[in-house]
């Protein structure tokens, strides 16, 4: 086999390798051309993340909550869900910045909305809208962890959910 | 690379596929039929998959139902390079469908799948040679890329580094069990352990000596944090791809056992009808 030959699934592996590692390192730590070369060539067809509990644990944990007919809060992910539904609620509440201490009232982004509603099940009331809340159980020093107060904050949608 | 290494991994990621498609069916209408993750932007094959004159109903299910006859097609045979291609394509399609469900252990797999498409256990001639040790190559390294970033990014926060990670992780509700929040000190340690694992992992899966003992505590380790954290489904994508870093000899004992042990069953089921 001519000697290029052989070299050349070398070379395609370490630059497969160094794009995959500037696409999925620290942000902070790629210079911003091997990122954007990074984002280019990975994230059509080799996307992927290593970044659980990085760089750190979420400072809250959090859970979606839904007004049922009757009044009471029902979380969008009970016990008796299965693993699949449960962490659709966890995703979805952790791209809401559910991980973070949220204000007071957030607006669900428009391109978030159509998820929420339709996690939302049988809680919706006759007019297609519903009372949703996320409840947040944060830390207030990092330094320890374990001492948490609850917060409950109010999700509204930028227009009346469809029904 | 050998062919008892390449057919174990094989085996091993279709029989991962055949237990997604399974346990994901029930919530089929949520992940693919009528999902609940927006449509995701970027990604070339479920664009290209959206491209094609086929009504959208026949992304879901029916490509969940082939993917579970191609993954359990390749349990008994190698798939031929076409079927391995259209697996790769459904398996893509159908995570990006159902995207907020996924883990890291699903992203993996796409990537995995992809590589395999140039994998075969028995290549013919220079030209299947070439792509084989491509394919080969690309998944050992994906194995060690997924432990070396996973630390990376690891090192770049505060909380691995004093030790309070795992026990913010055991004080937030929504994972497993909350025991560890009351061991400060196992927590730290075991924190520091699984930063000093992670870094390792991927030189030592390199060193012959240190290969077997890595490989072990590795499966180990998935499967722990896999119960612990309800990421089963990462848990065994990792310990699936893994078996590329097994020797010929450790691929055919692995196949061997398996063997035996379905011989066994079927015995058992066999001395139950008489």
């Amino acid at each position: 086999m001519p000697p290029l030959r052989r070299l050349l699934p070398v070379v395609l592996l370490g630059a497969h390798v160094l794009l995959v590692a500037g696409y999925t390192a620290p942000e902070r730590w790629v210079p911003p051309l091997w990122r954007a070369w990074s984002m280019a060539v990975v994230r059509p067809l080799f996307h992927q993340g290593w970044d659980l509990f990085a760089p750190d644990p979420p400072r809250c944990s959090c859970t979606l909550e839904a007004r049922s007919a009757s009044g009471s809060w029902r979380s969008f992910a009970a016990e008796g869900d299965g693993l699949l539904a449960r962490r659709m609620a966890r995703h979805l509440v952790a791209y809401l910045g559910g991980g973070a201490v949220l204000p007071d009232t957030v607006q669900v982004p428009p391109q978030w909305a159509p998820a929420v509603r339709s996690m939302l099940g049988d809680a919706r009331g006759p007019d297609g809208s519903a009372s949703v809340r996320a409840v947040q159980r944060c830390m207030d020093d990092p330094a320890r962890p374990l001492e948490r107060s609850t917060r409950h904050v109010t999700l509204v949608f930028a227009t009346t959910p469809a029904p | 690379m050998n062919p008892a290494t390449v057919r174990l991994v094989q085996r091993a990621v279709h029989l991962w596929l055949v237990g997604y498609v399974l346990t994901a069916l029930p919530e089929a209408e949520r992940l693919w039929i009528d999902p609940v993750s927006p449509a995701g932007h970027g990604a070339w094959i479920p664009h290209l998959v959206a491209a094609l004159p086929v009504p959208d109903g026949w992304v879901g299910l029916p490509a969940a139902l082939l993917l579970l006859a191609l993954s359990a097609f390749g349990l008994w045979r190698e798939p031929p390079r076409w079927m391995a291609l259209l697996i790769a394509v459904l398996f893509t399609v159908l995570v990006h469908r159902s995207w907020l469900v996924v883990t890291g252990g699903h992203w993996l797999m796409t990537n995995v799948l992809l590589w395999m498409v140039a994998l075969r256990a028995h290549p013919s001639g220079r030209g299947e040679l070439w792509w084989s040790w491509l394919g080969f190559h690309a998944i050992r390294l994906q194995v060690c890329l997924a432990y070396g970033m996973s630390a990376l990014n690891k090192l770049a926060g505060g909380s691995w580094l004093d030790g309070t990670a795992l026990l913010r992780i055991a004080g937030d509700g929504t994972y497993g069990p909350t025991g560890l929040a009351q061991q400060p000190l196992v927590a730290a340690m075991l924190g520091f352990g699984v930063l000093v694992l992670l870094l390792a992992l991927p030189i030592a899966l390199w060193v012959p000596a240190l290969r077997r003992p890595a490989l072990i505590t590795a499966l180990v380790f998935h499967l722990v944090s896999g119960v612990w954290f309800h990421i089963p489904d990462m848990a065994l994508a990792f310990a699936a791809v893994l078996m590329v870093w097994t020797s010929s000899v450790e691929a055919e004992a692995v196949a061997r056992l398996v063997k035996s042990l379905m011989i066994r069953r079927k015995g058992g089921r066999l001395g139950r009808v008489v």
